[in-house]
């Protein structure tokens, strides 16, 4: 029984058919990731799982429960919590509001200040600006927080969209480094990432996505290594282009 | 819109004629508001009675200044419209005229209000400005707790929510028929009814505040035990079931009240009216609250996804039937709220020795009870869980999801609270005003829209100084230009047109993000 399951969703917004048919899973303490171009469909895969958009047809199972049709704040409440694409920090609330409002739902004063401990260990740069306002943050200090405020919701399954998009890659690294410090500390994640080296070189699995589809599914090791996957988002072309385009 | 803004180099020196303008008309509002000052403090004799040629020459100087200024300023907006006239980039000069005419305004008003007070000063003594500044505040509590209101619905949904002024006369209604209750009890006295009611509400809240005994003695016995290994000594409590210390609480809370009333009945009939006036105001507040909740289920969240255009004439809708049902359910005819004795009449306070100036009671207790409600308020939305959610929900309700939050519920909360403060408001309103029908609610909503777009709609200190800035204006404007008290009306939505013109994010405003536009 895999912690989370997604059987044949498929979503559409208004006329358009986002999602056609996306089957995947989730086991206790793995990483996988959802990789794909532009479009492809991985930030909705990630909000028809959290409710945000509303799947047409299709199930989400956490531990066999059926959670397709709840309302976002309560999927959120079981434990499926997400870091939003474009990290999405209240900007006007503090840094320590900001993390105390991801753990909005619960109610454990103990577990929210071992969390919060945790999360200040995990990124000591978030102690230092708790009164700072969420928008006086750099991008990667940002990002910190976003992942800091959803790790003090408890999550069973932590899904995080593109947390290296408009990082130095300096950072990414950093960032990609704790992803895989925080699966170690027993933190089950969903990477979704156009970073395709990257998130496949930390995570155990990996799905590629093509225009809502799900095209391959396999070991990560296993996918560094398919043509396919080289050519289109490894890709040694893409990459040189956009390396001839930065020297530029 | 980008401001494309054109600076000139003269040698080293470098002129930005935008920010230039900007303190131009900055400057020369201070001036004009410090001659207001000069000629209202002097005249009224606030300051002694100086020499009269002294303060004349004074104001006269200030005055010519002020022409001086407007003077240089016209040739330099004139200069600048010339040379940007001959650049060959397009450069917006908007915000110069705006500026401009800015000063005019100030220079106009300063020399109408001098030439009022100077040309007749024994009509404008001290005690008509302490008097009017008191009206001014009292009219601008009620305005701050309704604007309240629109602010933080506008600040959630980004609309305005029309029918906030039926709230708060559904709260004065409510409010009046929990009087009428009192006084019926009483048979036409309140004092009397207040007694009643006080002895069914004191022991009832003594009884409530007896029941969480055993869960804090509880928490205390175990903090003990858990030091020292002695025997819980809490044990008497956990005696007592619910219902015994229910019975407790309340036998205990009508024995204080009936000791009371023995020994010393004037505290006696004071706590009981105070009780009796808070039951009035809970049940305005309560009845103004329950409205809003439905307007808001019924009218405004089934068009949660619709364009911004269609809640706000929803709203007007709303606002529509609800006048209308009042009016049909309870009548056109005025109806009259009477003062229990302890809140009627006035006190007088004295100005050294320029005279006094008689204060009512129930104006102390509006803009005493709205500066209390405000500051729960802001505490609430600052310090709180349900407030932080408030402010994430305002700027991100998908995020605020993410995290947990019940957006709906949010909202909700939002508008229950802007109804509690506009009820508030009612009660006091009647109270205050005495007599009310189903339209009193039409004109304070607007002007409490008025404040809280003059204050920076969206903004709460905004909306506080927003609807004291409005009464103040309300109330000094007609004398300080001497016209009738009539027109304030008209000073007050002049004030908004000329808000919404030169300055549509508010005094406080900041400016909007293009994602909330």
């Amino acid at each position: 029984m895999a912690l989370l399951e997604v059987e044949n969703l498929h979503t559409y917004y208004g006329k358009i058919h986002a999602l056609k048919g996306i089957s995947l899973s989730v086991e206790e303490g793995e990483i996988v990731t959802l990789i794909g171009g532009n479009g492809a469909g991985k930030t909705t895969t990630l909000n028809t799982i959290c409710g945000i958009v509303r799947a047409a047809e299709g199930r989400v199972l956490l531990r066999d429960e059926d959670i397709t049709l709840l309302p976002p704040h309560v999927i959120m409440s079981r434990g499926v919590v997400q870091s939003p694409e474009g990290r999405k920090i209240f900007q006007r609330l503090t840094v320590m509001e900001n993390l105390e409002m991801g753990a909005y739902s619960r109610n454990d004063v103990h577990g929210i200040a071992s969390d919060l401990e945790f999360v200040f260990e995990t990124f000591p740069r978030l102690k230092e600006r708790q009164k700072q306002l969420g928008g006086t943050l750099s991008g990667g200090e940002q990002q910190m927080l976003a992942i800091g405020r959803a790790l003090m919701g408890h999550p069973r399954i932590l899904l995080l969209d593109e947390p290296s998009m408009g990082l130095a890659p300096l950072l990414v690294r950093d960032i990609f480094r704790i992803v895989k410090y925080l699966n170690e500390q027993g933190t089950t994640i969903l990477l979704v990432e156009q970073n395709a080296l990257m998130a496949l070189a930390v995570a155990h699995r990996g799905y590629v996505l093509q225009t809502g589809k799900i095209i391959l599914s396999d070991e990560a090791t296993t996918l560094r290594e398919n043509e396919m996957v080289r050519a289109a988002y490894l890709g040694e072309h893409e990459g040189a282009a956009s390396l001839r385009s930065e020297n530029r | 819109m980008a401001q494309v803004t054109q600076t000139r180099r003269l040698g080293r020196i470098t002129l930005d004629a935008d920010r230039l303008s900007s303190q131009y008309f900055g400057w020369g509002a201070l001036i004009a508001t410090v001659r207001i000052f000069w000629v209202i403090a002097l005249t009224s004799g606030l300051f002694g009675t100086p020499a009269d040629d002294l303060y004349r020459t004074v104001s006269d100087a200030l005055g010519s200044f002020l022409w001086a200024y407007a003077a240089v300023g016209l040739v330099a907006l004139l200069a600048t419209l010339y040379s940007r006239s001959r650049g060959e980039e397009p450069v917006s000069s908007t915000r110069l005229f705006i500026n401009y005419l800015g000063v005019i305004f100030f220079l106009a008003l300063s020399a109408r209000v001098a030439s009022v007070v100077q040309a007749d000063p024994a009509r404008y003594p001290i005690t008509l400005w302490g008097l009017q500044l008191v009206n001014g505040l009292v009219l601008g509590g009620v305005y701050a707790l309704v604007a309240l209101g629109y602010t933080l619905v506008y600040g959630i949904l980004f609309m305005i929510n029309f029918a906030h002024g039926e709230v708060l006369v559904m709260g004065t209604f409510g409010g009046w028929f929990a009087l009428t209750y009192v006084l019926n009890l009483g048979d036409g006295t309140f004092e009397v009814g207040a007694a009643s009611v006080a002895a069914v509400l004191l022991p009832l809240l003594f009884a409530v505040l007896f029941l969480p005994l055993e869960t804090l003695a509880a928490r205390a016995g175990r903090k003990r035990t858990a030091r020292a290994a002695e025997p819980d000594p809490t044990w008497v409590l956990t005696l007592f079931s619910l219902p015994v210390r229910f019975l407790v609480g309340a036998l205990i809370g009508y024995g204080l009240l009936q000791a009371l009333g023995g020994f010393a009945p004037h505290v006696y009939e004071a706590i009981t009216t105070i009780v009796a006036l808070l039951f009035v105001v809970a049940v305005g507040m309560i009845v103004s609250m329950l409205v809003a909740i439905t307007v808001e289920r019924i009218a405004y969240r089934p068009l949660r996804g619709a364009p911004r255009l269609t809640p706000l004439i929803s709203a007007i809708g709303a606002s529509f039937f609800l006048q209308q049902a009042m009016l049909n359910v309870f009548g056109p005819s005025k109806r009259a709220y009477s003062r229990p004795k302890l809140i009627d009449g006035t006190i007088n306070v004295r100005i050294g020795d320029l005279g006094t100036i008689p204060v009512t009671k129930t104006g102390i207790i509006v803009v005493v009870v709205s500066l209390v409600l405000m500051v729960l308020l802001y505490t609430f939305v600052q310090r709180s869980k349900t407030g932080r959610a408030m402010r994430a929900v305002a700027e991100d309700k998908p995020t605020s999801a993410l995290m947990g939050v019940d957006v709906n519920q949010v909202i909700v909360i939002t508008f229950a609270i802007g109804a509690l403060l506009a009820g508030a408001a009612g009660v006091m309103m009647g109270f205050h005003n005495q007599s009310f029908n189903f339209r009193a609610g039409f004109i304070p909503g607007l002007k409490a829209f008025t404040a809280a777009v003059l204050g920076g709609i969206g903004n709460i200190p905004g909306a506080m100084f927003g609807g004291f800035f409005l009464g103040l204006v309300e109330a000094l404007g007609p004398t300080m230009l001497g016209i009738n008290a009539e027109y304030k009306d008209v000073i007050a939505f002049s004030l908004l047109v000329l808000v919404l013109v030169f300055r549509p994010t508010g005094i406080f405003g900041e400016v909007l993000a293009e994602k909330k536009v």
